[in-house]
């Protein structure tokens, strides 16, 4: 989410003084001279955030009840950091973990004007509708403005295929976590927010569901969180570093997100409602020293709380991989928490989250068989870290690092050259008349030449998320490379795997690129137009689902929505965190429950033709014969249809 | 006493008018929105604050 432009932050609507707030003088709120003329006097003494520094006088006059609740709210409170802090730490030494506390983990608090007039203090602020007060939370512009890299990425397609909810639903956020929930003042003793009596459950609508038609309801139900069989994979984070530089200003530093799924043991029963054996556990980025900086051994009883916690990922399917058939969950000992996925120093906090070999569930024979034919995918599309460690002084072989010049030159794949399909003309630019369309095949030839890359070469592409490399290996197969392979896992599975990175620059001698146009490989827009009521083509939108469902949209497209017919496949149904990929059998499965399948004639499109390159990629490596990329996309499309 | 009366219903009418009017144009009389309807004088007078964030913040928080 852009940040909102100075003025507009401030801007108030003319609507705002035909509403009932917009009654009260703005210094009853605010403070403030507001009948001076000069700027400086005018704000001296006012208040930006009078429901955070006064909610009973801001709020509390005439929302009394709310704001007696809700002035100890989670959201405003963030009590439970201070429970789990305290339970790890050595409280002689709570100075020093309260004072990193102060400064690192308690910036996202908010208050009744953070979710009803403008973006939270946290998200840059700004008034999102004029400074009109809203009583529904904008999921965009205030819930997800916070709860964006986990619950936002998650619930809108950039974790996962998006969350169930918001795809066919339209769901926002404040339509399961309801203001009992969210005004509800949490009890100092209060333990974890799990533990908030008011939160909102699955089973608040989803009622009765052993009286239900689905079996799989009657047998899992009080054993398994609704989430281990609904959920997709989700991020875990490790090693938070935190401090303060020489500014004197904190930062943290996440060291490491993984994407990935693990069941644990439910450590604690007296979570309201969670009578049941396993749910999903997300990784902390906590450890002993994080909070080293303000003083050591701040964190002396490390091991009184996991670091493997309840997790409720927002990105939930009624159909997911590991419920498609009995044995993905059931004797799958890597789904379950094991002792070997701890490091050392969470050993202890962790032992009530750990399924011994004991507790994971049997295998069950006969098993469902899903038919997914895998014989057609392109293995030697994808290549991961250790093969190209083992193939780096292969004749031929050609790395291209398509992260951008700034990344390349702070550490590389050794012998990779420099070149990120945004940092090179190979598409008009965003002032074009037709922006973001392919350049002619002999531009792209002469690019491709002058790096010394030939169409014959074997052509390993690599970045941080797979965008970029996906996107060139599509513009390499156009261009007709012959042998283009991505790296799966890009620069994090290469450190993953123990390789080091280099930082002297490598160039290739020019060569003659010979590749020949695979023209067919690109549809424009009018013949798209022709092809939708075709029922052998499925278009497929690459967006993510705010901007397929119209709630926002890309600052170059001309209005909101999508092409009809469009179904939506969101980037994070395709890749994984850092690029990593999902087995093709897993990917073939999701893609069929989309009505995606190889026997139809695949279109795929996006914004500016980035992501429907992407997901031609995806599409090539997993065997699809007729696999074509709008380019125009929405941009261009949107313009004049 | 009917005199009476009647001057102070004028009295309690004109204050009533007088109050409901100042109430319903509480925002708009105050001298703020002077400056905060008009987005042309904003934009004169506001320049982007640099976001306070350090350079060695990284990853998602």
């Amino acid at each position: 989410m852009a940040p909102l432009e100075p003025q507009d932050k401030v801007l108030v609507g003319r609507a705002f003084l035909t509403t009932t707030h917009g009654e009260i003088d703005c210094e009853s709120c605010h403070g403030g001279a507001p009948d001076s003329s000069d700027k400086t006097v005018a704000h001296t003494g006012m208040d930006p955030f009078p429901s955070i520094n006064n909610p009973q006088q801001a709020c509390g006059d005439c929302h009394q009840e709310i704001v007696a609740t809700a002035k100890d709210s989670l959201h405003a409170s963030l009590s439970t950091f201070t429970t789990v802090l305290e339970s790890r730490a050595d409280m002689k030494k709570w100075e020093h973990v309260d004072e990193a506390r102060k400064n690192h983990c308690s910036a996202c608090h908010t208050s009744c004007g953070g979710c009803h007039v403008s973006r939270p203090k946290a998200a840059k602020k700004g008034f999102i509708s004029g400074h009109a007060f809203q009583k529904r939370s904008d999921p965009i512009n205030q819930c997800t403005a916070c709860h964006g890299s986990r619950v936002g990425y998650e619930f809108y397609g950039q974790r996962g295929q998006v969350d169930v909810h918001a795809a066919k639903l339209e769901m926002d956020c404040v339509a399961c976590h309801n203001a009992g929930e969210m005004h509800a003042a949490a009890p100092k003793e209060l333990k974890g927010r799990y533990h908030l009596k008011e939160m909102t459950r699955c089973t608040d609508c989803h009622k009765d569901l052993e009286q239900g038609s689905v079996r799989e309801h009657k047998r899992h139900l009080n054993k398994v969180q609704c989430q281990v069989c609904h959920s997709q994979t989700y991020v875990n984070c490790y090693n938070c570093h935190v401090g303060k530089d020489s500014d004197g200003m904190a930062f943290f530093q996440n060291r490491r997100e993984t994407e990935g799924m693990k069941i644990g043991r439910n450590y604690d029963g007296k979570v309201p409602g969670a009578d049941y054996e396993y749910m999903l556990v997300r990784h902390v980025p906590s450890y002993p020293e994080m909070f080293d900086f303000y003083g050591k051994g701040g964190f002396s009883n490390f091991g009184n709380t996991p670091t493997w916690k309840r997790a409720s990922p927002h990105n939930i399917q009624r159909r997911t991989w590991q419920a498609a058939k009995c044995n993905h969950c059931h004797g799958n000992r890597d789904l379950f928490l094991a002792d070997a996925d701890l490091f050392d120093y969470e050993k202890a906090a962790n032992k009530k989250v750990v399924v011994a070999d004991g507790r994971v569930p049997k295998l069950i024979t006969p098993d469902l068989k899903l038919s997914i034919d895998t014989t057609k995918v392109r293995r030697e599309a994808v290549v991961d870290a250790k093969w190209l460690h083992n193939s780096l002084k292969k004749k031929n072989l050609v790395i291209i690092d398509a992260r951008g010049k700034a990344a390349y030159d702070k550490g590389h794949i050794e012998g990779a050259i420099d070149f990120s399909p945004l940092e090179n003309p190979l598409r008009s630019g965003a002032d074009a008349e037709k922006p973001f369309i392919v350049a002619e095949h002999q531009v792209v030839a002469d690019i491709l030449g002058n790096k010394g890359i030939a169409a014959d070469d074997h052509i390993v592409v690599y970045d941080r998320n797979g965008l970029m490399s996906g996107a060139l290996y599509g513009v390499l197969t156009w261009a007709g490379a012959s042998n283009v392979s991505y790296l799966n896992g890009g620069i994090e599975g290469w450190h993953a795997a123990g390789f080091h990175t280099s930082k002297t620059s490598h160039t290739r001698k020019a060569t003659s690129f010979k590749g020949i146009k695979q023209g067919e490989l690109i549809v424009d827009s009018d013949e798209l137009a022709k092809m939708l009521d075709d029922p052998s083509v499925v278009l497929l939108d690459a967006r993510i689902i705010p901007q397929f469902l119209g709630m926002t949209k890309h600052e170059q497209a001309s209005r909101f929505g999508h092409i009809p017919g469009a179904v939506n496949v969101p980037p994070g149904a395709l890749f994984m965190e850092n690029g990593y990929l999902k087995q093709p059998e897993e990917l073939l499965w999701m893609l069929k429950n989309y009505g995606i399948t190889p026997d139809k004639t695949v279109v795929t499109t996006c914004n500016t033709g980035l992501g429907a390159t992407d997901a031609f990629f995806i599409l090539h490596y997993l065997g699809f014969p007729k696999v074509r990329v709008h380019e125009e996309a929405w941009v261009n499309w949107s313009k004049s249809r | 006493m009917k005199r009476i009366s009647a001057r102070y219903s004028t009295v309690i009418v004109g204050l009533l008018a007088a109050s409901l009017a100042t109430t319903a144009v509480a925002a708009e009389s105050s001298g703020c929105v002077t400056c905060h309807l008009d987005k042309e004088m904003l934009v004169k007078n506001l320049s982007a604050v640099k976001v306070k964030t350090s350079a060695m913040q990284s990853g998602a928080g």
